[in-house]
Protein backbone atom coordinates (compact mmCIF):
# COMPACT_ATOMS: atom_id res chain seq x y z
CA UNK A 1 0.00 0.00 0.00
CA UNK A 2 1.32 3.41 -0.95
CA UNK A 3 2.09 5.52 2.09
CA UNK A 4 0.85 8.95 1.09
CA UNK A 5 1.93 11.86 3.25
CA UNK A 6 -0.76 13.65 5.25
CA UNK A 7 -0.03 16.89 3.42
CA UNK A 8 -0.46 15.28 0.02
CA UNK A 9 -3.74 13.66 1.05
CA UNK A 10 -4.95 17.00 2.42
CA UNK A 11 -3.95 18.89 -0.73
CA UNK A 12 -5.59 16.39 -3.05
CA UNK A 13 -8.78 15.91 -1.06
CA UNK A 14 -10.69 18.82 -2.61
CA UNK A 15 -10.03 17.87 -6.27
CA UNK A 16 -10.77 14.22 -5.45
CA UNK A 17 -14.11 15.06 -3.81
CA UNK A 18 -15.03 17.43 -6.64
CA UNK A 19 -14.25 14.69 -9.18
CA UNK A 20 -16.34 12.09 -7.33
CA UNK A 21 -19.29 14.46 -7.09
CA UNK A 22 -19.01 15.31 -10.78
CA UNK A 23 -20.53 11.87 -11.38
CA UNK A 24 -23.64 12.93 -9.47
CA UNK A 25 -24.81 13.72 -5.95
CA UNK A 26 -23.60 11.46 -3.18
CA UNK A 27 -23.34 11.11 0.62
CA UNK A 28 -20.27 10.83 2.87
CA UNK A 29 -20.03 7.06 3.14
CA UNK A 30 -20.50 6.56 -0.60
CA UNK A 31 -17.92 9.25 -1.44
CA UNK A 32 -15.37 7.45 0.76
CA UNK A 33 -16.21 4.10 -0.86
CA UNK A 34 -15.77 5.56 -4.36
CA UNK A 35 -12.40 7.10 -3.42
CA UNK A 36 -11.22 3.77 -2.03
CA UNK A 37 -12.37 1.91 -5.13
CA UNK A 38 -10.69 4.42 -7.47
CA UNK A 39 -7.41 4.17 -5.57
CA UNK A 40 -7.60 0.38 -5.36
CA UNK A 41 -7.66 0.72 -1.58
CA UNK A 42 -4.35 2.58 -1.59
CA UNK A 43 -5.64 5.92 -0.38
CA UNK A 44 -6.50 5.40 3.29
CA UNK A 45 -7.45 8.24 5.59
CA UNK A 46 -9.44 8.77 8.78
CA UNK A 47 -12.98 8.73 7.41
CA UNK A 48 -14.17 11.16 10.05
CA UNK A 49 -11.92 13.85 8.63
CA UNK A 50 -13.77 13.82 5.28
CA UNK A 51 -16.84 15.50 6.75
CA UNK A 52 -15.14 18.70 7.91
CA UNK A 53 -13.63 18.99 4.40
CA UNK A 54 -17.09 18.63 2.87
CA UNK A 55 -18.33 21.25 5.29
CA UNK A 56 -15.53 23.64 4.40
CA UNK A 57 -16.26 23.11 0.69
CA UNK A 58 -19.92 23.84 1.33
CA UNK A 59 -18.98 27.06 3.12
CA UNK A 60 -16.98 28.04 0.05
CA UNK A 61 -20.14 27.33 -1.97
CA UNK A 62 -18.43 24.61 -3.99
CA UNK A 63 -21.04 22.10 -2.79
CA UNK A 64 -24.67 22.13 -1.83
CA UNK A 65 -26.02 19.71 0.75
CA UNK A 66 -29.48 18.45 1.64
CA UNK A 67 -30.85 15.75 3.98
CA UNK A 68 -32.78 12.98 2.26
CA UNK A 69 -34.28 9.72 3.42
CA UNK A 70 -32.87 6.58 1.79
CA UNK A 71 -34.88 3.53 0.65
CA UNK A 72 -33.91 1.85 3.92
CA UNK A 73 -35.54 4.78 5.75
CA UNK A 74 -32.21 6.21 6.85
CA UNK A 75 -31.42 9.90 6.80
CA UNK A 76 -28.44 10.83 4.68
CA UNK A 77 -26.82 14.14 3.92
CA UNK A 78 -26.34 14.34 0.16
CA UNK A 79 -23.81 16.63 -1.47
CA UNK A 80 -23.79 17.88 -5.05
CA UNK A 81 -21.61 20.24 -7.04
CA UNK A 82 -22.65 23.85 -7.46
CA UNK A 83 -21.72 25.86 -10.55
CA UNK A 84 -18.82 27.33 -8.52
CA UNK A 85 -17.79 23.75 -7.71
CA UNK A 86 -17.78 22.80 -11.38
CA UNK A 87 -15.64 25.85 -12.22
CA UNK A 88 -13.30 24.99 -9.33
CA UNK A 89 -12.98 21.42 -10.62
CA UNK A 90 -11.87 22.68 -14.06
CA UNK A 91 -9.34 24.94 -12.34
CA UNK A 92 -8.07 22.09 -10.16
CA UNK A 93 -7.72 19.76 -13.14
CA UNK A 94 -5.63 22.36 -15.02
CA UNK A 95 -3.48 23.04 -11.95
CA UNK A 96 -2.82 19.38 -11.17
CA UNK A 97 -1.99 18.61 -14.83
CA UNK A 98 0.32 21.60 -14.86
CA UNK A 99 2.06 20.59 -11.61
CA UNK A 100 2.33 17.03 -12.88
CA UNK A 101 3.98 18.13 -16.15
CA UNK A 102 6.38 20.42 -14.26
CA UNK A 103 7.40 17.55 -12.00
CA UNK A 104 7.80 15.16 -14.93
CA UNK A 105 10.03 17.61 -16.76
CA UNK A 106 12.16 18.19 -13.65
CA UNK A 107 12.45 14.48 -12.95
CA UNK A 108 13.56 13.80 -16.54
CA UNK A 109 16.33 16.41 -16.22
CA UNK A 110 17.66 15.64 -12.77
CA UNK A 111 16.97 11.95 -12.27
CA UNK A 112 16.09 10.27 -15.55
CA UNK A 113 15.46 6.88 -13.94
CA UNK A 114 13.37 8.05 -11.03
CA UNK A 115 10.13 6.62 -12.40
CA UNK A 116 11.77 3.26 -12.95
CA UNK A 117 12.75 3.04 -9.32
CA UNK B 1 -33.43 -9.55 20.89
CA UNK B 2 -34.79 -6.27 22.13
CA UNK B 3 -31.99 -6.24 24.68
CA UNK B 4 -29.45 -6.63 21.87
CA UNK B 5 -30.96 -3.74 19.96
CA UNK B 6 -30.82 -1.54 23.05
CA UNK B 7 -27.18 -2.44 23.62
CA UNK B 8 -26.37 -1.59 20.01
CA UNK B 9 -28.17 1.72 20.21
CA UNK B 10 -26.29 2.45 23.45
CA UNK B 11 -22.93 1.62 21.82
CA UNK B 12 -23.60 4.11 19.01
CA UNK B 13 -24.94 6.71 21.43
CA UNK B 14 -21.82 6.32 23.62
CA UNK B 15 -19.54 6.94 20.66
CA UNK B 16 -21.52 10.01 19.61
CA UNK B 17 -21.36 11.27 23.20
CA UNK B 18 -17.58 10.86 23.16
CA UNK B 19 -17.44 13.06 20.07
CA UNK B 20 -19.86 15.54 21.55
CA UNK B 21 -17.70 15.96 24.63
CA UNK B 22 -14.85 17.17 22.46
CA UNK B 23 -16.95 20.27 21.91
CA UNK B 24 -16.20 20.84 18.23
CA UNK B 25 -19.28 19.31 16.65
CA UNK B 26 -22.61 20.85 15.85
CA UNK B 27 -25.80 18.84 16.16
CA UNK B 28 -25.91 18.26 12.40
CA UNK B 29 -22.28 17.07 12.33
CA UNK B 30 -23.12 14.44 14.91
CA UNK B 31 -26.19 13.30 12.96
CA UNK B 32 -24.03 12.91 9.87
CA UNK B 33 -21.44 10.83 11.72
CA UNK B 34 -24.17 8.71 13.25
CA UNK B 35 -25.57 8.10 9.77
CA UNK B 36 -22.02 7.14 8.65
CA UNK B 37 -21.78 4.61 11.50
CA UNK B 38 -25.05 2.96 10.45
CA UNK B 39 -23.96 2.82 6.79
CA UNK B 40 -20.60 1.33 7.75
CA UNK B 41 -22.09 -1.29 10.04
CA UNK B 42 -24.69 -2.33 7.46
CA UNK B 43 -22.08 -2.49 4.71
CA UNK B 44 -19.68 -4.66 6.71
CA UNK B 45 -22.44 -6.95 7.97
CA UNK B 46 -23.36 -7.65 4.34
CA UNK B 47 -19.74 -8.76 3.91
CA UNK B 48 -20.18 -11.32 6.69
CA UNK B 49 -18.99 -9.53 9.83
CA UNK B 50 -21.02 -9.58 13.04
CA UNK B 51 -22.65 -6.40 14.35
CA UNK B 52 -19.99 -5.93 17.02
CA UNK B 53 -17.13 -6.45 14.57
CA UNK B 54 -18.72 -4.10 12.04
CA UNK B 55 -19.20 -1.45 14.71
CA UNK B 56 -15.58 -1.67 15.86
CA UNK B 57 -14.19 -1.53 12.32
CA UNK B 58 -16.40 1.42 11.32
CA UNK B 59 -15.50 3.25 14.50
CA UNK B 60 -11.79 2.63 13.90
CA UNK B 61 -12.04 3.79 10.29
CA UNK B 62 -13.66 7.04 11.39
CA UNK B 63 -10.40 7.81 13.15
CA UNK B 64 -9.14 8.90 16.52
CA UNK B 65 -11.81 10.94 18.31
CA UNK B 66 -9.41 13.76 19.19
CA UNK B 67 -7.98 13.98 15.66
CA UNK B 68 -11.41 14.09 14.08
CA UNK B 69 -12.51 16.73 16.61
CA UNK B 70 -9.46 18.82 15.75
CA UNK B 71 -10.40 18.77 12.06
CA UNK B 72 -13.94 19.84 12.88
CA UNK B 73 -12.62 22.56 15.15
CA UNK B 74 -10.73 24.06 12.18
CA UNK B 75 -14.05 24.46 10.36
CA UNK B 76 -16.49 25.10 13.21
CA UNK B 77 -14.35 27.09 15.60
CA UNK B 78 -13.60 26.17 19.21
CA UNK B 79 -17.09 26.81 20.56
CA UNK B 80 -19.22 24.98 18.00
CA UNK B 81 -20.35 22.17 20.24
CA UNK B 82 -20.18 24.29 23.34
CA UNK B 83 -23.84 24.83 23.19
CA UNK B 84 -23.40 25.98 26.77
CA UNK B 85 -23.00 29.48 25.45
CA UNK B 86 -26.24 29.31 23.57
CA UNK B 87 -28.07 27.57 26.37
CA UNK B 88 -26.83 30.09 28.89
CA UNK B 89 -28.41 32.85 26.83
CA UNK B 90 -31.66 30.93 26.75
CA UNK B 91 -31.20 30.11 30.43
CA UNK B 92 -30.77 33.77 31.29
CA UNK B 93 -34.04 34.66 29.70
CA UNK B 94 -35.91 31.66 31.02
CA UNK B 95 -34.85 31.91 34.60
CA UNK B 96 -35.83 35.57 34.75
CA UNK B 97 -39.10 34.80 33.02
CA UNK B 98 -39.88 31.90 35.36
CA UNK B 99 -39.33 34.12 38.34
CA UNK B 100 -41.56 36.72 36.75
CA UNK B 101 -44.27 34.13 36.19
CA UNK B 102 -44.25 33.36 39.89
CA UNK B 103 -44.59 37.03 40.71
CA UNK B 104 -47.26 37.46 38.08
CA UNK B 105 -49.23 34.60 39.63
CA UNK B 106 -49.09 36.38 42.97
CA UNK B 107 -50.12 39.65 41.39
CA UNK B 108 -53.11 38.09 39.67
CA UNK B 109 -54.03 36.46 42.98
CA UNK B 110 -53.74 39.79 44.73
CA UNK B 111 -55.98 41.45 42.13
CA UNK B 112 -58.58 38.70 42.26
CA UNK B 113 -58.69 37.97 45.97
CA UNK B 114 -57.65 41.09 47.85
CA UNK B 115 -60.36 42.81 49.87
CA UNK B 116 -62.68 39.85 49.39
CA UNK B 117 -61.97 38.05 52.66
CA UNK B 118 -60.91 34.88 50.90
CA UNK B 119 -58.71 32.55 53.01
CA UNK B 120 -54.98 32.81 52.34
CA UNK B 121 -54.83 29.13 51.38
CA UNK B 122 -57.11 29.76 48.38
CA UNK B 123 -54.68 32.43 47.22
CA UNK B 124 -51.75 30.02 47.53
CA UNK B 125 -53.61 27.30 45.66
CA UNK B 126 -54.40 29.76 42.90
CA UNK B 127 -50.72 30.75 42.66
CA UNK B 128 -49.72 27.11 42.35
CA UNK B 129 -52.30 26.29 39.69
CA UNK B 130 -51.48 29.44 37.75
CA UNK B 131 -47.73 28.79 37.84
CA UNK B 132 -48.10 25.12 36.95
CA UNK B 133 -50.28 26.00 33.96
CA UNK B 134 -47.78 28.49 32.59
CA UNK B 135 -44.79 26.23 33.25
CA UNK B 136 -46.64 23.36 31.62
CA UNK B 137 -47.10 25.45 28.48
CA UNK B 138 -43.35 26.24 28.56
CA UNK B 139 -42.59 22.58 29.06
CA UNK B 140 -44.76 21.51 26.12
CA UNK B 141 -43.34 24.23 23.90
CA UNK B 142 -39.71 23.39 24.51
CA UNK B 143 -39.81 19.67 25.27
CA UNK B 144 -39.26 18.65 21.65
CA UNK B 145 -36.35 21.08 21.70
CA UNK B 146 -36.37 21.43 17.93
CA UNK B 147 -36.43 25.19 18.51
CA UNK B 148 -33.22 24.93 20.52
CA UNK B 149 -31.60 22.78 17.86
CA UNK B 150 -32.51 25.26 15.15
CA UNK B 151 -30.91 28.04 17.16
CA UNK B 152 -27.85 25.90 17.79
CA UNK B 153 -27.36 25.17 14.13
CA UNK B 154 -27.67 28.79 13.22
CA UNK B 155 -25.60 30.40 15.89
CA UNK B 156 -23.03 28.02 17.31
CA UNK B 157 -20.71 27.78 14.37
CA UNK B 158 -19.03 31.02 15.31
CA UNK B 159 -18.42 32.39 18.82
CA UNK B 160 -18.95 35.92 17.55
CA UNK B 161 -22.48 34.97 16.52
CA UNK B 162 -23.09 33.67 20.02
CA UNK B 163 -21.83 36.92 21.51
CA UNK B 164 -24.06 38.95 19.21
CA UNK B 165 -27.01 36.73 20.02
CA UNK B 166 -26.35 37.09 23.74
CA UNK B 167 -26.30 40.85 23.56
CA UNK B 168 -29.21 41.00 21.15
CA UNK B 169 -31.55 38.88 23.24
CA UNK B 170 -30.66 40.66 26.46
CA UNK B 171 -31.04 44.13 25.06
CA UNK B 172 -34.32 43.39 23.29
CA UNK B 173 -35.77 41.56 26.30
CA UNK B 174 -34.73 44.20 28.78
CA UNK B 175 -35.87 47.18 26.78
CA UNK B 176 -39.19 45.52 25.90
CA UNK B 177 -39.87 44.48 29.47
CA UNK B 178 -38.76 47.83 30.82
CA UNK B 179 -41.28 49.67 28.68
CA UNK B 180 -43.93 47.02 29.21
CA UNK B 181 -43.63 47.51 32.95
CA UNK B 182 -44.43 51.19 32.58
CA UNK B 183 -47.24 50.41 30.20
CA UNK B 184 -48.76 48.13 32.87
CA UNK B 185 -48.00 50.83 35.41
CA UNK B 186 -50.05 53.38 33.49
CA UNK B 187 -52.87 50.95 32.93
CA UNK B 188 -52.79 50.31 36.65
CA UNK B 189 -53.27 53.97 37.33
CA UNK B 190 -55.81 54.82 34.70
CA UNK B 191 -57.92 51.78 33.99
CA UNK B 192 -57.75 48.95 36.45
CA UNK B 193 -56.49 50.85 39.48
CA UNK B 194 -54.04 48.15 40.47
CA UNK B 195 -51.81 50.68 42.16
CA UNK B 196 -52.22 52.46 45.43
CA UNK B 197 -50.86 55.87 46.37
CA UNK B 198 -48.54 56.29 43.42
CA UNK B 199 -46.79 52.96 44.09
CA UNK B 200 -46.20 50.73 41.13
CA UNK B 201 -48.97 48.13 40.78
CA UNK B 202 -48.22 44.44 41.28
CA UNK B 203 -48.44 43.50 37.60
CA UNK B 204 -46.12 46.26 36.45
CA UNK B 205 -43.79 45.51 39.36
CA UNK B 206 -43.67 41.85 38.31
CA UNK B 207 -42.77 42.71 34.76
CA UNK B 208 -40.17 45.19 35.95
CA UNK B 209 -38.81 42.44 38.20
CA UNK B 210 -38.34 40.19 35.19
CA UNK B 211 -36.49 42.97 33.44
CA UNK B 212 -34.26 43.93 36.37
CA UNK B 213 -33.46 40.39 37.50
CA UNK B 214 -32.91 38.93 34.09
CA UNK B 215 -29.25 39.84 33.96
CA UNK B 216 -27.97 39.18 37.49
CA UNK B 217 -29.82 35.88 37.66
CA UNK B 218 -28.61 34.97 34.23
CA UNK B 219 -25.03 35.74 35.23
CA UNK B 220 -25.14 33.45 38.26
CA UNK B 221 -26.93 30.70 36.36
CA UNK B 222 -24.60 30.96 33.41
CA UNK B 223 -21.42 30.84 35.45
CA UNK B 224 -22.58 27.87 37.49
CA UNK B 225 -23.83 26.17 34.40
CA UNK B 226 -20.52 26.67 32.59
CA UNK B 227 -18.62 25.35 35.57
CA UNK B 228 -20.80 22.33 36.24
CA UNK B 229 -22.01 21.15 32.86
CA UNK B 230 -20.01 18.80 30.73
CA UNK B 231 -21.14 20.40 27.52
CA UNK B 232 -23.61 17.65 26.86
CA UNK B 233 -26.50 18.21 24.57
CA UNK B 234 -29.22 17.51 27.08
CA UNK B 235 -28.08 20.65 28.89
CA UNK B 236 -30.84 22.91 30.13
CA UNK B 237 -33.43 20.64 28.56
CA UNK B 238 -33.83 19.48 32.14
CA UNK B 239 -35.42 22.83 32.92
CA UNK B 240 -38.43 21.59 31.06
CA UNK B 241 -38.67 18.13 32.48
CA UNK B 242 -39.85 17.18 35.91
CA UNK B 243 -36.36 17.46 37.41
CA UNK B 244 -36.30 21.19 36.85
CA UNK B 245 -39.99 21.89 36.82
CA UNK B 246 -40.94 20.69 40.28
CA UNK B 247 -37.94 21.99 42.26
CA UNK B 248 -38.37 25.46 40.87
CA UNK B 249 -42.00 25.52 41.79
CA UNK B 250 -41.21 24.15 45.25
CA UNK B 251 -38.49 26.70 45.85
CA UNK B 252 -40.69 29.54 44.74
CA UNK B 253 -43.63 28.30 46.73
CA UNK B 254 -41.59 27.39 49.81
CA UNK B 255 -39.89 30.72 49.80
CA UNK B 256 -42.98 32.82 49.41
CA UNK B 257 -45.04 30.72 51.78
CA UNK B 258 -42.40 30.87 54.52
CA UNK B 259 -41.91 34.60 54.13
CA UNK B 260 -45.65 35.25 54.17
CA UNK B 261 -46.23 33.06 57.21
CA UNK B 262 -43.41 34.77 59.11
CA UNK B 263 -44.89 38.14 58.26
CA UNK B 264 -48.34 36.91 59.22
CA UNK B 265 -47.36 35.53 62.63
CA UNK B 266 -45.01 38.36 63.57
CA UNK B 267 -47.56 40.90 62.38
CA UNK B 268 -44.94 43.48 61.58
CA UNK B 269 -44.10 44.94 58.21
CA UNK B 270 -41.46 45.01 56.89
CA UNK B 271 -39.40 42.30 58.53
CA UNK B 272 -37.47 41.56 55.41
CA UNK B 273 -34.32 40.08 56.95
CA UNK B 274 -36.14 37.76 59.37
CA UNK B 275 -38.41 36.35 56.70
CA UNK B 276 -35.48 35.94 54.34
CA UNK B 277 -33.59 33.89 56.93
CA UNK B 278 -36.62 31.63 57.43
CA UNK B 279 -37.11 31.30 53.67
CA UNK B 280 -33.47 30.47 53.19
CA UNK B 281 -33.57 27.80 55.90
CA UNK B 282 -36.61 26.25 54.26
CA UNK B 283 -34.99 26.18 50.85
CA UNK B 284 -31.67 24.80 52.03
CA UNK B 285 -33.58 22.06 53.82
CA UNK B 286 -35.57 21.37 50.69
CA UNK B 287 -32.40 21.36 48.61
CA UNK B 288 -30.77 18.68 50.78
CA UNK B 289 -33.97 16.69 50.69
CA UNK B 290 -33.81 16.78 46.91
CA UNK B 291 -30.19 15.67 46.90
CA UNK B 292 -31.19 12.78 49.11
CA UNK B 293 -33.76 11.61 46.59
CA UNK B 294 -32.03 12.54 43.36
CA UNK B 295 -28.49 11.50 44.32
CA UNK B 296 -25.50 13.76 44.63
CA UNK B 297 -24.45 13.11 41.08
CA UNK B 298 -27.20 15.22 39.63
CA UNK B 299 -25.05 18.23 38.93
CA UNK B 300 -27.41 19.71 36.43
CA UNK B 301 -29.98 20.02 39.15
CA UNK B 302 -27.36 21.55 41.40
CA UNK B 303 -26.49 24.08 38.71
CA UNK B 304 -30.12 25.02 38.54
CA UNK B 305 -31.00 25.11 42.23
CA UNK B 306 -27.94 26.96 43.47
CA UNK B 307 -28.65 30.06 41.40
CA UNK B 308 -32.26 29.90 42.55
CA UNK B 309 -31.10 29.84 46.17
CA UNK B 310 -28.58 32.60 45.64
CA UNK B 311 -31.15 34.60 43.81
CA UNK B 312 -33.83 34.23 46.45
CA UNK B 313 -31.46 34.57 49.38
CA UNK B 314 -28.78 37.10 48.51
CA UNK B 315 -31.15 38.84 46.11
CA UNK B 316 -33.58 39.40 48.95
CA UNK B 317 -30.93 41.31 50.88
CA UNK B 318 -29.55 43.40 48.03
CA UNK B 319 -32.78 44.13 46.21
CA UNK B 320 -33.93 46.94 48.55
CA UNK B 321 -30.50 48.54 48.20
CA UNK B 322 -30.59 48.32 44.43
CA UNK B 323 -34.06 49.84 44.24
CA UNK B 324 -32.51 53.23 44.89
CA UNK B 325 -30.71 53.02 41.60
CA UNK B 326 -32.71 53.95 38.56
CA UNK B 327 -33.58 50.63 36.85
CA UNK B 328 -32.14 51.46 33.46
CA UNK B 329 -28.73 52.26 34.96
CA UNK B 330 -28.88 48.94 36.84
CA UNK B 331 -29.38 47.32 33.48
CA UNK B 332 -26.20 48.80 32.01
CA UNK B 333 -24.16 48.02 35.12
CA UNK B 334 -25.32 44.40 35.08
CA UNK B 335 -24.84 44.17 31.34
CA UNK B 336 -21.17 45.16 31.49
CA UNK B 337 -20.48 43.14 34.64
CA UNK B 338 -22.41 40.22 33.21
CA UNK B 339 -20.54 40.06 29.94
CA UNK B 340 -17.20 40.26 31.74
CA UNK B 341 -18.09 37.58 34.28
CA UNK B 342 -19.80 35.16 31.91
CA UNK B 343 -17.11 35.34 29.26
CA UNK B 344 -14.42 35.21 31.95
CA UNK B 345 -15.88 32.03 33.38
CA UNK B 346 -16.45 30.68 29.87
CA UNK B 347 -12.81 31.30 29.04
CA UNK B 348 -11.64 29.70 32.30
CA UNK B 349 -13.83 26.66 31.71
CA UNK B 350 -12.83 26.15 28.09
CA UNK B 351 -9.39 27.78 28.07
CA UNK B 352 -7.83 24.63 26.65
CA UNK B 353 -10.16 24.97 23.68
CA UNK B 354 -9.34 28.59 22.91
CA UNK B 355 -6.34 29.05 20.68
Amino acid sequence: MANYSKDLVAASSIPIILTVLQQGESYGYEIIRKIKEASGGELEFAEGTLYPILKKMEEKKLLHSSWKTSESDRKRKYYKLTSEGKTQLKLEINQWISINSILEKLWKISTPNVRMQ
Amino acid sequence: MENFNTQRKDAIADYILQLQRQGSFTHEDLLEIESHLHEGIEDLMQKGLTWDESFLVTQKRLGNVKEVALEYEKVNGPFAGRTDFLYLVIGMGLFGILYGIWNLAQSVTWILFSNRNIPIIVGFLFIIVFSITILFVFHKFFSSRKYLHKLEEKYTTNPINVGVLLLGILIILNITLYFLSFWFHNIGFQLLKFSRGGEMGPVSASVLDISIWLLPVGIVLSCLYLLYSKGERKSLGFLFNKAGFVPYLMIGFGWEATCSLVRHFMSTEPIQSTSIVYGLVFNIGFFFLLLLFKGKKNKELLAFILPALLFEGIGGFINPALCFIYPISQFFVWLVVGILIVFGVGYYRFRDKVE
